[in-house]
């Protein structure tokens, strides 16, 4: 008997100094509840997921879909127990496999093979039964002799092709996958949903979160949308889906809006420091400098100081031997260009 | 891929039992750690010509280069002094590459922790196999060079047994420790190892701790790293271990068992959140 229940499920995802440099920067409106704050007001976490409730019986396959960041990796990171919950009750009845990230999980170092054995052990099986489930492992991944290479020589539609075959093979009793099933090419894909399908047959349960609508609809029959860590809707898949797909357009109107306000304004700071910079330069450009052919005088402020001839890479030095059009104007913006000008100005100095 | 547990209930926990519970599962999945260790042991020395042998070539040239240097220092007989060096040497390997390898127990297991929910402890044992390997070729390396300069067996040597025992436990609870302490605060293990290289010669490896005197030799009953090798060192040797020494180390090996299993009880859960 498979069998989850989640009740009142919050997770603060901790940074541990990981956010110094983020600390400054004004997060986007819908986001500012979502951070955890010290008393200086420095980010020190995340809330990754508020109060989630939800209960999935024998049978179910359930679609969990949402944002980015809205908390879909994480929840599945939880019911996989790799996460501890900071409140709330995770009950998860059944041999549990998840497939959250599909780096991880291998030892890389390792062939196929051992990385077959590795994750059956570790899955508490007994090599016995490993040994039982290789040749359909094998086959299903259809890897064929990469099996007996390092995993780290495979592709990442080939680490989800083993991945995936591995998981199912031991047949769980809740098998928990991330939306990386997409890697796979459509053949593959369509096995492994129809695997899915068959797994859910025997009275387990299948938590899947993706972006892929049509894998949603093709394998799950509920689904759960999590928004900002909460849980926005829960039900039929097809009008969940529907529900969310309105929804995200709805929010893309006002991103892009936002968006372009952000990118013109950014623009207009960087042409107002280009201007500075410029202005700069001229002050400074010595008085009979030879900038070289093929370098104009707007950006003279970037190219090194041809009386020290030091610093400055082959497109900024003038020099007599390089045809004109070979001397490619240096873009002030560039931020090497700006930073071979100035260490040039300071050994001129 | 996750555990064979069938029933799962995770909620907030700090409990002490929850600790002990993870090093019993996780000394149940022996075939699990065993085959990480040898694939940990396979991998590092694949590329490498000698291989293993590197461990056993890197402990004979220390042991030769201190035994003809500092045997000039020392008032013991030659012979003495080089089965002084060649056991003491092996006996620190493992008591100190136990802090220091507990640093990397678990921030050397990330994509494991992130992937799985085994129980913390495999990663422990997993690296302590690594130890108890490297242990046993010096320990076969250091026979030949004991037996080479004229040791002989006694029924003294038993005493060893227990001496390994203890070892072991103190492993099992300083890598967990250190594991945890390490992947909270990552400074700590640039502290672990520029501590240790003094440790060394603290130690009585280099020297014997009859040649100090007076006041030197009360202060080196300080340094407990001491009389974890005494208690491994005496009795191969053919001399009774100090009751002194274990005294300590059974002391000490109490603290670090209630340090761990009070830091571990209140922090193990977090430990994915760590890495």
């Amino acid at each position: 008997m498979s069998h989850i229940r989640v009740e009142g499920l919050c997770v603060n995802y901790p940074l541990y100094g990981r956010s110094r440099a983020a600390a400054g920067i004004h997060e986007v409106d819908s986001d500012i509840d979502r951070m955890v704050r010290d008393k200086k007001g420095r980010v020190v976490g995340v809330r990754a997921l508020q109060g989630v409730t939800f209960e999935a019986a024998a049978g179910e396959r359930i679609a969990l879909l949402g944002e980015n960041g809205s908390g879909k990796t994480t929840l599945l990171q939880v019911l996989a127990g790799i996460y501890s919950p900071d409140s709330g009750v995770v009950e998860v009845e059944g041999r549990t496999t998840a497939l959250v990230n599909i780096n991880l999980g291998m030892n890389a170092e390792a062939t196929g093979h051992r990385n077959i054995t590795l994750r059956g052990l570790a899955s508490g099986r007994t090599r016995a039964e490993i040994e039982d489930k290789r040749a359909e492992i094998a086959a299903f991944s259809e890897l064929g002799d990469f099996l007996n290479l390092p995993v780290e020589t495979y592709s990442a539609g080939m680490r989800m092709r083993l991945s995936f075959a591995i998981a199912t093979a031991f047949e769980p009793d809740v098998l928990i996958l991330d939306e990386w099933l997409s890697a796979g090419d459509s053949a593959f894909r369509k096995k492994a949903t129809e695997r899915m399908r068959n797994f859910v047959d025997k009275a387990g349960i299948l938590v899947l979160a993706s972006h892929s609508p049509s894998l949603l609809i093709d394998t799950c029959q509920r689904a759960l949308w999590l928004d900002a860590g909460h849980v926005r809707a829960e039900g039929d898949v097809k009008e969940i889906l529907q529900a969310y797909g309105e929804e995200m357009e709805r929010r893309q109107v006002g991103r892009d809006e936002r968006a372009q306000v952000q990118i013109a304004a950014a623009v207009d700071a960087r042409e107002a420091k280009r201007l500075k910079a410029e202005a700069r330069a001229n002050r400074r450009r010595p008085a009979k400098a030879d900038t070289g052919p093929g370098v104009k005088t707007g950006s003279a402020g970037t190219v090194s100081d041809p009386v020290s001839g030091a610093g400055g890479d082959a497109n900024t030095r003038p020099s007599a031997h390089v045809p004109a059009r070979a001397c490619a104007e240096p873009d002030p913006d560039n931020p090497i260009t700006r930073l071979v000008g100035r260490m040039a100005r300071m050994i001129g100095r | 891929m996750s555990t064979s547990v069938t029933v799962r209930r995770t909620v907030p926990s700090r409990s002490i039992s929850g600790f002990f519970a993870d090093l019993g599962a996780g000394l149940r999945m022996t075939d699990l750690w065993r085959t990480f260790a040898w694939d940990e042991m396979q991998q590092r020395y694949r590329r490498s010509i000698l291989g293993v042998a590197w461990i056993v070539i890197a402990y004979a040239v220390f042991v030769a280069g201190v035994s003809i240097i500092f045997s000039a220092f020392t008032r013991q007989d030659g012979a003495f002094f080089v089965m002084h060096v060649a056991i003491g040497y092996a006996a620190f390997n493992f008591i100190v590459g136990n802090i220091t390898d507990g640093c990397t127990v678990f921030t050397g297991a990330r994509v494991w922790v992130h992937s799985i929910a085994l129980p913390h402890s495999i990663h422990v044992y997993r690296s302590i196999c690594r130890s108890i390997f490297i242990l046993g070729l010096q320990l076969g390396m250091a026979a030949l060079i004991v037996i080479a300069v004229g040791w002989r067996p006694s029924l003294i040597n038993l005493w060893v047994l227990p001496a390994i025992l203890v070892f072991l436990l103190n492993a099992v609870a300083i890598q967990y420790l250190m594991g945890l302490i390490s992947a909270r605060f990552r400074d700590v293990s640039h502290l672990v190892s520029s501590v240790t290289r003094l440790l060394l010669f603290v130690t009585p490896i280099l020297w014997t701790r009859f040649d100090l005197r007076g006041v030197r030799s009360d202060i080196m009953d300080f340094n407990p790293i001491a009389h974890y090798v005494e208690i491994f060192r005496a009795p191969l040797m053919n001399m009774e271990p100090r009751p002194l020494s274990w005294a300590v180390v059974i002391v000490v090996t109490i603290l670090v068992w209630i340090v761990a299993a009070v830091v571990a009880s209140r922090v193990r859960q977090r430990l994915a959140y760590w890495l």
